[in-house]
């Protein structure tokens, strides 16, 4: 009896212990939770570096890489954030000031989570960012191409700045190259033939994933060549 | 400059490809690296082209060392093949795609009853699987590397859009033990890869400033033949001579017009040098430039032989000045450095190679008249008599090596630059020939069989 009564203090302490790790374990996994979000922005800041590579003349980009899409939430994010703002004008009810101050500390902490929350900004805004993502999705895919197809185009002696040959280009998919189609010709056969072995050098192309965007811009496109930086 | 058009090609593609929603995308920039080519070693029996117990020709190597010194192709070497295809059922694009080639070259060669010799190749590009040009060549044997390098011309052309000049001759003095009283002077006439060298004027007195006259087949040059300067103009066929120009003073630097019909020269006749042209046919001397108080001399000419460009002093050290033939009017063209000489003009009229000193070094230098722009070409020194191959890709000059001379070649892009191999003495003056046609005599004959 004696026994228990002098265990009772250590028990209880180990008790508390054990239900104070658990909570801290609770509480502690509340902001891993919160940070997710921000684990993947990284990736978004990965394809904004893979935009500045522009002056490498190589073309790697890792065919089987999704990540280029989230580069619109990067940009997303910052229109949404003051959307909450304006709802809460402090009004000034003197009728109770304990429940406006309530009321300011709840905007407060709302608007942290907006600001942390990119999940939630997608949802306020979920119709415009899609279309802006489309945009987006389509203006990198195209500089991808743009630059893996510049990295394979070696132009011929007889090419000359603003020589013009549009060729017409099918893709599947995959981003593999169905057909390559010249619609004008340069007037030089072979400046047309290095633009058309640049092409198919360059394939497969890195396509978006999102199907209505590659159905929309990337199952059919047309390239220019029209070189700009030659020495004569 | 080139970031700012890029972002404005950008944008436009851009805002088209939202507005419109069809996308174009433009390229406006490339990667230049050399095309990459793989020339098959040809089938047939061993051919030779001269007799007694010399090595068979290597047609395919002949036409792929032809393409490489052109500096924009990269041969696969034959022993980094993964199959020697000599038909085109045997060519497998999956491999040469796996090697990187962007073509392929292949061929056969066959002896024709009437001993003449058959050789055909086929071009193909890898990335399309297609077949380019196939085309028989039918010569007599002495003339296989006369086909080899009209097959490189004509895959050359094919895919550059230039026209190839691995058909074509250099012209050069080689001085037999120079320095010393018993030295020789031999006028040598041979392939631009260096083989087939033939002496066709020997003197022991110096011979200067051969030329081509247009159709190839003839040259001419100073001679000290008789003691003083000379102009002579022989035939390579017949080697027959004849002396065009043998006033009192000086005669020298003879230029062939481009219709061959006419010799521009410098001449010190009237007490000081200007430059005159003499027709070939009515032998009527005509005066040029009228300066007393200067020097003009090296004439060269102009696009279809309306101007003459020249050396002056008359500003007080060499330039480079044109002179329309019509109106007689001369203009300065050169004004970086202060020596400028022996100018070539390039067949578009528009581009100018010349000697150039800077910093008391001289170096070959390329000028573009339009946009006056000079760039230097050459990073030896001592570098003299620029002459310019008739495509206009590719200059020959003379430059020392260890206190030798010797010549070397330079593509007009300076991406690169080669020596040819000389044997032993100095090799000076050299030029360039202008393109040969091929001589009906020969009984060469060309067919396209496909294309």
């Amino acid at each position: 009896m004696s026994a228990l009564r002098e265990y009772a203090g250590p028990v209880l302490l180990a008790l508390l212990l054990h239900a104070a790790i658990a909570a801290a374990l609770v509480r502690g996994w509340q902001p891993d939770t919160d940070d997710m979000p921000r684990l993947v922005q990284p990736r978004i800041i990965e394809a904004s570096i893979l935009v500045m590579d522009k002056p490498a003349p190589r073309p790697p980009l890792p065919s089987a890489r999704p990540d280029p899409v989230p580069p619109p939430v990067e940009r997303e994010p910052e229109p949404v954030k003051p959307e909450p703002k304006p709802e809460p004008p402090p009004r000034p009810d003197p009728e109770i000031e304990r429940r406006a101050q309530e009321e300011a500390a709840r905007q407060k902490r709302l608007r942290e989570l907006a600001e942390q929350s990119t999940v939630q900004a997608f949802e306020s805004e979920a119709a415009d960012l899609a279309e802006a993502t489309a945009d987006a999705q389509t203006m990198t895919y195209m500089d991808a191409i743009n630059r893996a197809i510049r990295a394979q185009w070696s132009r011929p002696p007889s090419a000359r700045n603003d020589m013009k040959a549009r060729f017409q280009v099918d893709l599947v998919p995959s981003g593999e190259l169905l057909g390559v189609m010249l619609l004008d010709t340069s007037g030089n056969p072979a400046f047309d033939r290095s633009a058309e072995i640049a092409i198919r050098k360059a394939s497969p192309f890195e396509v978006p994933p999102d199907h209505d965007v590659f159905e929309a811009n990337f199952r059919r496109f047309t390239l220019l060549f029209s070189p700009q930086d030659l020495l004569r | 400059m080139k970031g700012l058009i890029k972002a404005i090609a950008i944008g436009l593609t851009l805002a088209a490809a939202l507005g419109a929603r069809a996308i174009e995308i433009v390229i406006t920039e490339g990667w230049d690296s050399p095309t990459k080519i793989a020339v098959v070693p040809f089938g047939g029996p061993p051919l030779r082209d001269q007799p007694g117990p010399v090595a068979p020709l290597d047609l395919a190597g002949i036409v792929s060392f032809d393409l490489v010194r052109s500096g924009q192709f990269d041969a696969l070497p034959s022993d980094n093949m993964l199959s020697l295809p000599t038909v085109a059922e045997e060519v497998y694009f999956r491999d040469w795609r796996i090697l990187g080639m962007d073509y392929v070259v292949i061929g056969g060669a066959e002896v024709l009853p009437d001993a003449r010799i058959a050789v055909t190749y086929r071009l193909f590009e890898v990335a399309s699987e297609r077949e380019i040009i196939s085309t028989t060549w039918t010569a007599p044997g002495e003339q296989l590397r006369d086909v080899a390098h009209w097959i490189a011309d004509e895959v050359y052309e094919e895919i550059t859009g230039v026209r190839g000049a691995f058909a074509t001759k250099i012209v050069y003095v080689l001085v037999q033990n120079p320095n010393a009283p018993d030295a020789t002077y031999e006028l040598t006439v041979a392939d631009v890869d260096g083989e087939r060298e033939r002496v066709v004027y020997r003197s022991s007195e110096p011979i200067l400033s051969p030329s081509w006259a247009p159709d190839g087949k003839r040259l001419a040059y100073v001679s000290f033949e008789t003691g003083r300067s000379t102009i002579v103009v022989q035939d390579l066929a017949t080697g027959a001579r004849r002396r065009v120009a043998e006033y009192p003073g000086i005669n020298g630097a003879p230029v062939f017009s481009p219709d061959g019909t006419q010799l521009a020269m410098a001449l010190s006749r009237d007490g000081n040098s200007e430059i005159y042209i003499k027709d070939l046919e009515t032998d009527v001397l005509r005066r040029i430039t009228r300066r007393p108080s200067a020097i003009d001399t090296e004439p060269g000419w102009g696009p279809e032989g309306k101007s003459l460009i020249f050396t002056s002093d008359r500003a007080g050290q060499p330039q480079i000045y044109r002179i329309d033939l019509a109106t007689s009017l001369p203009d300065r063209l050169t004004f970086q450095g202060d020596y400028n000489a022996r100018a070539r003009l390039l067949p578009d009229g528009r581009h100018l190679v010349y000697v150039h000193r800077s910093n008391g070094v001289y170096h070959i230098a390329w000028q573009d008249l339009e946009r006056d722009v000079v760039r230097v070409l050459t990073e030896t020194s001592l570098d003299e008599s620029p002459s310019l191959a008739p495509n206009g890709m590719m200059m020959i000059y003379a430059t020392q090596l260890r206190g030798r001379g010797i010549l070397a070649v330079v593509s007009v892009d300076s991406r690169v630059k080669y020596n040819l191999p000389s044997g032993l003495g100095d090799v000076r003056e050299p030029a360039w020939s202008p393109f040969m046609t091929v001589d009906a005599q020969t009984l060469a004959s060309r067919a396209v069989t496909a294309r």
